[in-house]
């Protein structure tokens, strides 16, 4: 067998070239182009900075992939494998000899990696900056890279049986891990490429045991599967398989089994169809009556509306406002008509009030009773729709830049189309106080990874709105939909950074990123002056991770002065920085009844996002307004 | 020819009927999984999304296999020469293979439409014209994808360093040009607005596409034909593992070598727009005020930044500097000033203050400006931290010389002179020396040191020095490491001033003391401290506060500043810190309390400052980074 493994080796050195070069390329260039004394290890082996690592992991799943379809496809294909056999060896050693080398030659890329690295990231001369390189650390990320590289092998292994088919499956499951990070946050981890995301305790790598365990634990069946499909008895199957096709009987046999495989797909694809009440729970259930699965359509000069049944009378004040609500919008942002667009209205979602994308809307009417805020809400959406249109689509293309001028033109807008004095009031003091409290500038806002960073992601809704006005303020009343047009147009550059992008926006719009900014500041400062009083009086929020107890994990936030009446605490939770909003969830609080000025949170521990995790607390002043947030911290799991 | 396609038809159904019948039922398997993701998905708008999705994801793993089932396997095991032994012409053995492949592919689009449009409809407003549109667009994209894989199929071997060359192609036209991608032909048909666009068909991209798959047609007949098929048959040979390596190798150079190139469309340079600007052409300078009340300070300001430009540019032999953009803000502390960053490819430095305020800083402002424009015109390499103190210094001394140190930076440097013994150590370890006091203090910190030098061995010296440290076109990659390790900082200063360094901290040390310290008995006095508390479980408080030797100013502000840092240390940015403010006559002589902000397993940065008239900016009594201990 070690012949063998030496021979397998030997076959794989191209690949293990490739994997050198594919990871360790960088030190051909780096010396020459950089200069290492300023840079830090992290710098260097950006897999150990803390964060996800998506693309390292691809690169990782890429390599494993090639590794392991180079494996046993050929030598089927080519009929080698018979040689093999034909070898006083058992066919588990020639498997084992296989993957063995296989798995050294994804070490070993990996292990040169942590070496090339190390080299590269201990020239670092900085005093803060260098001296980072920490063998245990090293020797951490060494091991859990290996394990992933293992799991990745393992299930490219078993993925070549089908050879390129073997990829949807794959591709399925890989669709299916992301939809479920979205409405289960706590299944995030099924995703392999989360082992490699960093999270520290301190100075120290936390290792994300139980995931790791199961994923190893699941690569280890597959790899048994793989074995029992191209040395085992499936390969004896298959070929039984295709002797059986070879008689009428067979292959009838072979058909009706595959259609009636079709037949219970599509049954339970029926079955999944139907509406489910316990998805998308609304966020005050007292306010939702079941929406009928029966809906209507209507149409009017406008739009095209659908909605349920159940909420008719509810639907058709919305609708006989619909058009004009839109002419409204229009004539606000000086755009023509332009296409019909559909409205749908058997939106019910706890993460949103509407939704919109080019020509469609969708709009929460069951979980909304108030007429203004429907009539808001659909105001909203619709200024979306414009902002497609006008901009070409490019403003959802550069959303990390736009999202907050794209909700808070929104915003602007809709309190324009439909006035409210009471709830923009409030979201101008939570926008006031996060400039106040928390120092959010321009250069937060701008770019909306900084600003889901560190901060509660609706303040992109309040502060957005403030710097919509500085901009009608700085640039005049055109200065919306001239900047969503000068976003759209056809030689506009491409790859900008955020603020990049905005000066150049601007710039095309006739005005000037530095006069809006500028004017904006002075906005700001001129609502704390105004709002002094009511922003001092905004709770100071910390807390943190207490303990656990019959498996909740306990979180207690503790307040500066004790709480209002009507004041509706509430604490989210989420992975990381990176982690979409649709994957942070939220837990409602409550007074400790001996301390009001203690809430207290209880959250299932098996809904912890991870052993390291983020938190932020609020408080929602009113109902139906943005609510007050701390920051972004970071807790561990007790 | 009708009955003999037909028979080759029948042969290759019969020959991959179980796997494509295997693929389709799985293919079932697969649009429940999208239906139930778009049912369930938070953010969906249409279920129609499922069938996008499918077509963008599924369709083209499909294409790939199928292009590899029907035709690299029949061309790489020679099977193809049974068929061409047969009474068939090569080009009906072609075309059935093309029209079974783009069958499938097609019928498993028009499946997924039909599936999930039934699943639609039962909620949506689905049209027939709506579902048409998307259908076109669907098949048109799977006609080309199929020619594209059919193509690629014929070319064997070739396949692997085609797919490499492709990537690196549109990785090169998405970094290197204005060409989107996504609004181009078969691209644009599966963009976001496939399952959204009801009313119009992209007559443009659908003709495109078509163009594009004839293309790929005609090219896929002509390999196969030409010279009897000889051409096809050769290239599927079966590349060998070295020859994949070499591709992959010569794949990652080309990316590499892409990546340094870095041919990235270059942008217009930055530039202040507006009527309220003042420009100095010739020192490549602009400021921005907002109103015409504010244009006399500006035009001062300008006068002066450029004069300073001017002359620091000449003394030290560079070229022209950078251009500065300095823009009014007048929401800033009047000690404040922000640089924002620009992108790569935008020369120049932009820089906020409130220039207008009385208590403005202005010679602090010089300084500053001018180390900024030192580091973009060195490339970054003055801020390299052995070379920043003589950056800082020399901006400092440069807007100073002639005179003494204005009051607000020599009791700057007095607030350190007073903890710390004037010495080289606290210069070159730059980092560690602004972290424990502050940025403005360490700034007066290096006029201080650059001053003394001046006074010791001249202008000049000091001059052919800076020159030396700060080089307009320093070295390049390992060039600058070997020469920044060959000769220190402290030989090159020994060499140009010919005063070693125990001399040179004795001269600064004989300069403050010769000087006094200006305003040093308006200073408070006082000893900082945090310390980490523990609440209920594993609740963490932070106690801070400042036992005060000697009382501050009369409505002094004392400040805790802290930031959340990782577990690599690195320089702070005051963007990344917050900041508690509480009167100093109010605070609690126990300490205040910051509550849960920091928990077991944080890294945390804290410092205490405490605001003073002399020094404009707060002095900086304590500084450290902690760990929040508790379990893990």
């Amino acid at each position: 067998m070690i012949a063998l493994y030496r021979k397998e080796l030997r076959a794989l050195w191209p690949l293990g070239l490739l994997a050198f070069v594919v990871l360790s390329g960088d030190v051909f260039e780096r010396p020459f182009t950089e200069r290492l004394d300023e840079k830090a290890w992290e710098d260097i082996a950006s897999y150990v900075s803390p964060g996800d690592a998506d693309t390292f992991g691809w690169m990782l799943i890429l390599l494993a992939g090639f590794v392991a379809y180079a494996a046993f496809p050929r030598e089927h294909d080519e009929r080698t494998i018979r040689f093999l056999h034909a070898l006083p060896i058992r066919p588990r050693a020639i498997f084992a000899a296989k993957v063995a080398a296989g798995l050294t030659v994804l070490f070993g890329a990996c292990a040169v990696l942590m070496g090339t690295d190390g080299l590269m990231g201990s020239m670092g001369a900085e005093t803060l900056t260098g001296g980072h390189w920490r063998a245990r650390l090293a020797f951490t990320h060494l091991a859990l890279q290996c394990a992933f590289c293992f799991v990745a092998y393992a299930h490219g292994l078993f993925a070549s049986v089908l050879r390129l088919f073997g990829l949807i499956p794959y591709a399925l499951l890989l669709v299916v891990a992301h939809v479920l990070e979205d409405v289960f946050a706590p299944a995030a981890w099924i995703d392999p490429t989360r082992l490699l995301a960093a999270r520290y305790h301190g100075a120290a790598l936390v290792v994300p045991w139980g995931p790791l365990a199961a994923h190893l634990a699941v690569a280890l069946g597959v790899l048994g599967a793989a074995y029992l499909s191209w040395m085992g008895p499936a390969d004896r199957v298959g070929r039984g398989l295709e002797r059986a096709r070879r008689t009428v009987v067979g292959k009838l046999a072979l058909g009706c089994g595959t259609v009636v495989a079709v037949l219970a797909v599509l049954v339970l694809l029926v079955v999944v169809s139907e509406p489910s009440e316990e998805v998308d729970a609304p966020e005050d259930p007292s306010v939702v009556e079941t929406p009928s699965f029966e809906t209507r359509t209507v149409r009017t000069e406008r739009w095209e509306v659908t909605y349920p049944v159940s909420h008719e009378a509810r639907a058709r004040a919305l609708i006989d406002e619909a058009d004009a609500l839109h002419e409204a919008v229009r004539r606000r942002l000086g755009a023509d008509v332009g296409p019909t667009l559909v409205a749908d209205l058997t939106e019910v979602s706890g993460d949103h009030r509407g939704i919109a994308s080019w020509t469609h809307v969708r709009v929460g009417l069951v979980t909304e009773p108030d007429l203004t805020r429907l009539r808001r809400v659909l105001a909203h959406e619709t200024v979306h729709a414009f902002q497609h249109r006008l901009s070409d689509r490019r403003q959802g293309q550069h959303e990390r830049a736009t999202r907050f001028f794209a909700e808070g033109s929104a915003e602007y807008l809709s309190y324009e189309v439909v006035p409210g004095d009471r709830a923009r009031d409030v979201g101008r003091l939570v926008a006031a106080g996060a400039w106040e409290r928390h120092g959010v500038r321009f250069e937060d806002l701008v770019d909306d990874a900084h600003l889901r960073a560190r901060y509660d992601t609706t303040l992109a809704y309040a502060l957005g709105e403030r710097w919509t006005a500085a901009l009608v303020d700085a640039c005049g009343s055109d200065a919306i939909s001239d900047a969503l047009r000068a976003m759209g147009r056809e030689d506009a550059p491409r790859g900008l950074s955020p603020r990049t992008f905005w000066e150049d926006t601007l710039r095309a719009a006739g005005c000037d990123l530095e006069r809006v900014d500028a004017a904006f500041a002075r906005l700001m400062e001129a609502e704390v002056a105004r709002r002094r009083a009511r922003i001092d009086a905004l709770p100071r929020i910390g807390g943190g991770v207490v303990g656990a107890r019959d498996g909740r994990v306990r979180i207690v936030a503790l307040l500066d002065r004790a709480p209002e009446p009507g004041w509706d605490f509430h604490v989210r939770l989420r992975r990381g920085p990176d982690a979409e909003d649709t994957e942070a969830f939220a837990v409602r609080g409550r007074a400790d009844p001996d301390d009001p000025r203690r809430i207290r949170f209880e959250v299932p521990r098996a809904l912890l996002p991870a052993a390291r995790f983020q938190l932020l607390f609020g408080v929602r002043l009113e109902a139906h307004a943005w609510p007050w947030s701390a920051t972004w911290q970071w807790a561990s799991a007790p | 020819m009708p009955r003999r396609v037909g028979a080759l038809a029948l042969k290759e159904l019969t020959h991959h009927g179980l796997v494509l019948l295997a693929v389709g039922a799985f293919l079932a398997f697969v649009w429940a999984m999208l239906l139930l993701g778009a049912a369930i998905g938070p953010r969906t708008i249409t279920v129609l999304e499922a069938h996008a999705d499918f077509v963008r994801i599924f369709l083209p793993l499909l294409g790939l296999a199928l292009g590899r089932r029907l035709v690299v396997r029949e061309y790489h095991g020679r099977t193809q020469r049974f068929l061409e032994a047969l009474p068939v012409h090569r080009l009906e053995i072609l075309v059935t293979k093309y029209g079974i492949g783009l069958a499938l592919l097609g019928g498993v689009t028009f499946a997924s439409l039909a599936v999930v449009g039934a699943v639609a409809a039962l909620k949506e407003p689905v049209t027939g014209r709506w579902l048409l549109v998307i259908l076109w667009r669907s098949e048109v994209f799977a006609l080309a994808l199929w020619s594209f894989f059919f193509a690629m199929g014929l070319l064997g071997r070739w396949r692997f360093p085609l797919y490499l060359g492709l990537f690196v192609l549109v990785v090169t036209l998405d970094r290197s040009t204005d060409v989107e991608l996504a609004r181009v032909g078969p691209f644009a048909l599966v963009n976001e607005t496939l399952p959204l666009e009801r009313h119009d068909l992209p007559f443009h991209d659908l003709g495109v596409t078509l163009g594009l798959a004839a293309g790929l047609t005609a090219g896929a007949a002509a390999l196969a034909l030409v010279n009897e098929g000889s051409v096809a048959e050769a290239a599927a040979k079966t590349m060998s593992r070295r020859e994949k390596a070499a591709v992959g190798v010569v794949f990652v150079a080309a990316l590499i070598a892409l990546d340094v190139a870095d041919p990235r469309r270059t942008e217009a340079p930055f530039a202040l727009e507006g009527e309220h600007v003042v420009r100095r052409p010739d020192a490549r300078l602009a400021v921005l005020h907002h109103a015409p009340r504010h244009a006399p300070a500006a035009a001062a300001l300008a006068d002066v930044l450029a004069e300073d430009r001017r002359g620091l540019r000449d003394a030290l032999g560079f070229g022209p500097l950078p251009p500065v953009h300095v823009v009014l803000r007048e929401t800033l502390e009047p000690h404040v000033f922000e640089r924002v960053a620009l992108d790569d490819a935008e020369d120049g430095v932009l820089v906020r203050a409130r220039f207008t305020d009385p208590a403005f800083d202005r010679e602090a402002f010089r300084a500053f400006v001018l180390a900024e424009a030192l580091d973009v015109a060195t490339d970054g390499r003055a801020s390299f931290e052995p070379h920043a103190w003589v950056r800082s210094g020399t901006a400092g001394w440069w807007v100073t010389r002639g005179g003494a140190l204005p009051p607000a930076m020599a009791a700057q440097a007095a607030s350190v002179a007073r903890r710390r013994t004037p010495s080289w150590d606290t210069l070159a370890r730059w980092q560690r020396t602004e972290e424990r006091f502050g940025r403005e203090a360490t700034r007066a910190w290096s006029t201080a040191a650059a001053r003394a030098a001046v006074e010791a061995v001249g202008e000049e010296r000091w001059l052919a020095f800076a020159r030396d440290v700060l080089e307009e076109d320093p070295p390049v990659g390992a060039l600058a490491v070997i020469d920044a390790r060959r000769r220190p900082v402290d030989a090159r200063f020994e060499e140009a001033t010919g005063l070693d360094v125990p001399a040179f901290e004795r001269t600064w040390r004989d300069a403050l003391r010769r000087r006094g310290i200006p305003g040093a008995y308006r200073l408070p006095r006082g000893e900082g401290f945090v310390r980490v508390e523990a609440e209920e479980g594993d609740l963490r408080v932070v106690r801070w506060g400042v036992r005060f030797a000697r009382p501050p100013d009369d409505g002094a502000l004392c400040a805790l500043v802290h930031a959340a840092v990782g577990p690599f240390d690195r320089p702070i940015d005051p963007d990344e810190t917050r900041r508690v403010e509480v009167p100093c006559a109010e605070l609690d002589p126990a300490g205040e309390r910051l509550v849960g902000r920091y928990g077991p397993g944080d890294r945390a940065f804290f410092a205490i400052e405490v605001g003073a008239d002399a020094t404009g900016a707060p002095i900086r009594l304590f500084s450290e980074r902690r760990t929040i201990g508790g379990p893990r």
